[in-house]
C-alpha cells in the first residue's frame, strides 16, 4: 500500500506540470487576483481592531466639491464629515471630480452648492447632490446616511432657536416672560449647544469586536483573511482530479490489471492510490498559507494570520484533504472517460467553489444562492477556516464543519467504492 | 493552384475542428464554464442593484438588543427595522448577541444599553455598540453608519430638550413656580421640540440628494459587464489545447506525413488556425446568443463589430497557442503554461469590473497601464465598445488592429522557432 504511494508521489514529484498546477498556479492566482483587488481599492484589510477591542471601522473615501469655498457652514461640514462620520475627504474642483467620477477613479462625490452657507445663515432649504458609481449598495447607502446625519446636526443650532422661538410664542401669557430676553438669549444658547454636540455628540454608534472572542488578541479584519482561504478550498479540492486523473491512467495503461494479479487487496490498492492526494493537499496548504504569510505583505497587502489554535486548524484540513481525496475517488469512480474527468469534473469544481463562498463570501451574495451553497463541502471548509482565522476561535467552533466534511467523505467513499471498477 | 491551396486548407481547418468538437471537456470548459460562471456571477451580485433591477436585495442579516426601558430605545429599534438593508431579529440578551455574532450567525448585533433614554433625558453622552463579526469585517462601516443615521432624531431630540432647559433655566421662568406651572412648561417643551422634530423631517433645512448607480440610472444587467470578460477569458483556455495539440501531431509523425505530401506549408499551418479561429467565434455567439436570448445580454448594435473583434480574438488566440507550442517542450508544459495565461492575464489586465459595472482597466491606474499590453484587455475594450454603444467603427477598429498586432508578433515568433519535426 505504502509502495503504491510512493510510486505515485514520486511520479507526482517528477511531473513539473501537476507540480505548477498544484502548487505554482494557486499562488500566482492568489498574488494576481488579491494584488489586483488591492490595486482596485478593496483587497487590503477593511479594518482593524486596537487594544481596547473597539472595531475602527475603514473610513470612507468621499470626493467633496466644495462651491462655497468662502461659505463657515461649508468648512464646518467638510470638518465633521471627517471628525464625526467615519468619512475621508478628498477636495477637487468639479470639473475634475466630475472626469474622475466618469473615469471610475472615484466612487462618489458630494457637491456642496455655491451660496450654501448664506442659505443656511438664512433658514433656506438647501440641497447636497452626493452621486455614486459603485455598485456597493450597503456603502451607498451608509455614505448617504453618514453625510444625512452630519447634515441633520448642522441644521441643530437652526432648529434649537426654532424649538426657542416656539416655546416663546407659547409662553406668551405668561406674566413673568419678557420677549426681548427672550429673543437675545435663544441665539446664543443655540450656538453653544451647537459647539458642544460638535465635540460630543450626544449619541454615536461604535464598532465593537464579539466580547466573546476575547480581547486577549487583536483580530484584523482583512480581505487577505477571506481570500486566501477561499481560494485554498478552491485549488484544494481542484487536486480531487489528480487522483481522478491518476486512476484512470492506472486503468488505461492495464497497470491496475497487473496489481490485480499480484498478492494485493483491492482495497490496499484503492487506499494507496489515495495516500498521495491526502498528502499533496496538505503540502498545497503549507504553501498556499506560507504564502499568504510571507508573499502578500510584499506586495503591500496583510500577512495572514493563522489564528489561535494550531491543533484545530491541523485537524480540519486533515478533514478537507480526506474530503477532497474521497471525493477524487468518486469522480474516478462514476467517470468513463478523460474528458469527463477533465473538462465536467473541473466544470463541477469551479461551480461547487463558487456556490461554497471560495471565490466570494456567501455574506456579499443573495440569500438564495448563498443558501445553496451550504449543501457543498467547500462551504464547510471555508466556513471552518473563517472560524478559526478570522473569528480567532478554537476547536470547539469547527467541530460542526469537521463533523460534516467527515460526513462528505463518507458518503463520496462509500458511493465511489460502491461503483469502482478496477478493471 | 490556389483554389487547391484553400481546398486543403479547409480540409485540415475541418479536420481540426471535428478532432477539437469530440474532446468533450474542453468543450466543457470553452462554452460551458464561462456560460455558468457569467451567469453565477451576475446572479449573485444582482441583489447589489435591486433598486434598479428589482432583484431580491442583499441584506445584512443583524441581532437588535434593547435593553432600555425609555421611548428612544424603541425609536432607534423602530428606524433601524424601516431600513430595508437591515434584516433584523431582536434578542434580549446581548452576551447571546455577542456569542452569536462571533459564531458568525449574523454580520453584526447593535446594543442599546439600559438606561439609555434615562442618559439621553440627563444629557449624559450614550454609546450604542454595534459589535461586528470579524469574518464580515467589510460591512462594519456600513452597520455602524446605518446605527448613527438612526440614533440621530434621539440626538437631536436630546439636543433640543438640554437647549430648552438652558433656556429655562436662564430665562427664570421657572424659580419660583408651583409643581402644576413646571409640569405645564415641560409639557410645552415637549410640545415645541416635537413640533420642531416633524418640521424638519417634512422639510429638511439640509437635504442630500442621492444619485448615480441604483438612483437614477436605466435598470443594470450585470451580465453585461461579466459576460465579455469571461468570453475573453475562456477563449484564451484554447492556447493550452493548441500548444499541446501541436506537440501531439509532431510527436505522432502528423506532421511529417503532410510534408511527404504535396500541401504547402502555409495549409499545415493555416489550416489549424482557421479552425481555431471559427472555434473562437463559435464560443463566442454561443454564449453572447444565449446571454441574449435568454438574460437580455445587450449586445449592441453592430453584429459586424462583434465579429470584427471576435476574428481578431480568434487570430491572436490561436497564435498565441502556436508560440506556446514551439516554446514549450511537450504537450504537458504546453497545457500547463496556456493554463496559466488563461488564468493570469484577465486579472492583470483588469478585465473584469472591480465593485462597478465597468472593467477595472478603464479606471486607469497600474492596472489601466498594465492592460494595454495584454490582448485581453483590447478583446474586452471592442466587445464593450461595441455592446454598449460608445464606440464608433474607428474605436472598434483601434482595438481589433492592436489584436491582429499581437497576433501578427505571436506568429512572427512562432514561425522563428517553428521545426514540423
Amino acid at each position: 500500500m505504502l509502495s503504491i504511494a510512493w510510486k505515485d508521489l514520486l511520479i507526482l514529484f517528477k511531473d513539473r506540470n501537476a507540480l505548477i498546477g498544484a502548487f505554482v498556479l494557486p499562488i500566482v492566482f492568489v498574488v494576481v487576483y488579491l494584488g489586483v483587488a488591492g490595486a482596485a481599492g478593496g483587497g487590503r484589510g477593511d479594518s482593524a481592531g486596537n487594544d481596547n477591542g473597539t472595531v475602527q471601522t475603514r473610513r470612507m473615501p468621499l470626493v467633496v466639491v466644495n462651491n462655497d469655498p468662502t461659505g463657515a457652514t461649508a468648512r464646518v461640514l467638510i470638518d465633521d464629515l471627517g471628525r464625526h462620520a467615519n468619512i475621508a475627504v478628498t477636495q477637487y474642483p468639479e470639473a475634475d471630480a466630475r472626469a474622475k467620477l466618469g473615469a471610475k477613479e472615484i466612487e462618489r462625490m458630494l457637491v456642496i452648492p455655491a451660496g450654501f452657507s448664506d442659505s443656511v445663515a438664512a433658514g433656506k432649504p438647501v440641497s447636497l447632490l452626493l452621486e455614486n458609481n459603485s455598485l456597493d449598495r450597503g456603502t451607498n447607502e451608509a455614505v448617504f446616511m453618514a453625510v444625512a446625519g452630519v447634515t441633520r446636526q448642522m441644521s441643530l443650532e437652526r432648529q434649537i432657536v426654532a424649538s426657542l422661538e416656539r416655546l416663546g410664542e407659547m409662553q406668551r401669557a405668561n406674566p413673568s416672560f419678557d420677549p426681548a430676553t427672550s429673543a437675545a438669549l435663544a441665539i446664543p444658547i443655540a450656538q453653544r449647544q451647537f459647539e458642544a454636540s460638535r465635540d460630543q455628540p450626544l449619541v454615536t454608534a461604535v464598532g465593537s469586536q464579539p466580547a466573546s472572542l476575547g480581547q486577549g488578541e487583536q483580530v484584523v479584519i482583512s480581505g487577505v483573511q477571506i481570500g486566501v482561504p477561499g481560494f485554498a478550498v478552491l485549488f484544494i479540492f481542484l487536486t480531487a482530479q489528480i487522483t481522478a486523473r491518476s486512476i484512470y491512467d492506472e486503468k488505461k495503461t492495464g497497470t491496475f490489471r497487473r496489481l490485480m494479479a499480484a498478492p494485493l487487496g483491492k482495497w490496499r490498492m484503492l487506499i494507496g492510490k489515495l495516500i498521495p492526494n491526502f498528502i499533496v493537499v496538505l503540502l498545497q496548504v503549507v504553501v498556499m498559507f506560507a504564502a499568504g504569510m510571507f508573499l502578500l505583505p510584499l506586495i503591500g497587502l496583510d500577512a495572514l494570520r493563522l489564528g489561535k489554535d494550531p491543533v484545530a486548524l491541523v485537524l480540519l484540513v486533515l478533514s478537507i484533504a480526506l474530503c477532497c481525496t474521497t471525493l477524487g475517488i468518486l469522480i474516478a469512480a462514476v467517470a468513463r472517460t478523460e474528458a469527463q474527468i477533465g473538462g465536467i469534473a473541473a466544470l463541477v469544481l469551479w461551480v461547487l467553489a463558487f456556490l461554497g463562498g471560495s471565490f466570494i463570501p456567501l455574506f456579499l451574495i443573495n440569500e438564495s444562492m448563498a443558501t445553496l451553497g451550504q449543501v457543498t463541502p467547500h462551504y464547510w471548509a471555508v466556513t471552518g477556516f473563517y472560524d478559526l482565522l478570522t473569528r480567532g476561535q478554537g476547536l470547539a467552533a469547527i467541530l460542526d464543519s469537521i463533523a460534516i466534511l467527515l460526513g462528505f467523505s463518507t458518503v463520496f467513499f462509500v458511493i465511489g467504492a460502491w461503483r469502482f471498477e478496477f478493471e | 493552384m490556389t483554389m487547391d491551396a484553400l481546398r486543403a486548407t479547409l480540409a485540415i481547418t475541418w479536420k481540426e475542428l471535428q478532432v477539437t468538437f469530440r474532446d468533450r471537456g474542453l468543450l466543457a470548459i470553452l462554452f460551458l464554464l464561462p456560460l455558468v460562471f457569467s451567469t453565477l456571477f451576475s446572479l449573485s451580485q444582482q441583489g447589489a442593484l435591486d433598486v434598479a433591477t428589482g432583484a431580491t436585495p442583499i441584506t445584512v442579516r443583524v441581532f437588535v438588543v434593547n435593553n432600555d426601558d425609555g421611548d428612544y430605545g424603541r425609536q432607534i429599534v423602530a428606524a433601524l427595522k424601516q431600513m430595508t438593508t437591515l434584516d433584523i431579529e431582536e434578542l434580549s440578551s446581548a452576551e447571546e448577541a455577542d456569542r452569536r455574532v462571533g459564531q458568525g450567525d449574523r454580520a453584526a448585533a447593535i446594543l442599546i444599553p439600559a438606561g439609555f433614554s434615562a442618559g439621553v433625558n440627563a444629557y449624559q453622552p450614550q454609546r450604542v455598540k454595534v459589535v461586528v463579526d470579524p469574518a464580515q469585517g467589510s460591512i462594519a462601516d456600513v452597520v455602524v453608519g446605518l446605527t448613527g443615521y438612526a440614533a440621530a432624531p434621539v440626538s437631536i431630540q436630546g439636543e433640543l430638550l438640554q437647549g430648552t432647559r438652558t433656556f429655562l433655566d436662564e430665562l427664570g421662568l421657572l424659580d419660583d413656580a408651583p409643581p402644576e406651572a413646571i409640569g405645564a412648561v415641560e409639557a410645552q417643551t415637549v410640545g415645541a421640540i416635537m413640533e420642531q422634530l416633524q418640521a424638519m423631517q417634512a422639510e429638511p433645512p439640509i437635504s442630500v440628494a442621492p444619485a448615480g448607480i441604483g438612483v437614477d440610472s436605466e435598470p443594470i444587467n450585470l451580465l453585461d459587464s461579466f459576460m465579455p470578460a469571461f468570453a475573453v477569458m475562456f477563449a484564451f483556455f484554447l492556447t493550452g489545447h493548441v500548444g499541446e495539440t501541436f506537440h501531439r501531431e509532431r510527436d505522432q509523425g502528423t506532421f511529417r506525413r503532410l510534408l511527404a505530401s504535396p500541401l504547402r506549408h502555409t495549409s499545415i499551418i493555416a489550416g489549424p488556425m482557421v479552425a481555431y479561429v471559427i472555434i473562437v467565434v463559435l464560443q463566442v455567439v454561443f454564449l453572447f446568443g444565449i446571454g441574449a436570448g435568454l438574460f437580455k445580454l445587450d449586445i449592441g448594435d453592430s453584429l459586424i463589430g462583434l465579429l470584427a473583434v471576435s476574428i481578431a480574438l480568434g487570430l491572436t488566440v490561436a497564435t498565441l497557442g502556436l508560440l506556446i507550442g514551439v516554446v514549450t517542450r511537450t504537450g504537458r508544459q504546453a497545457d500547463t503554461l496556456g493554463t496559466l495565461i488563461a488564468f493570469v492575464l484577465p486579472f492583470i489586465s483588469g478585465i473584469f469590473p472591480m465593485n462597478g459595472t465597468d472593467p477595472a482597466y478603464l479606471a486607469g491606474g497600474p492596472i489601466g497601464t498594465i492592460g494595454m499590453f495584454i490582448p485581453h484587455m483590447h478583446a474586452a475594450e471592442g466587445y464593450r465598445l461595441v455592446m454598449t454603444g460608445e464606440g464608433t467603427p474607428e474605436t472598434v477598429l483601434v482595438q481589433v488592429v492592436v489584436l491582429l498586432g499581437f497576433a501578427l508578433v505571436f506568429f512572427v515568433l512562432a514561425a522563428r522557432r517553428l521545426r514540423f519535426a
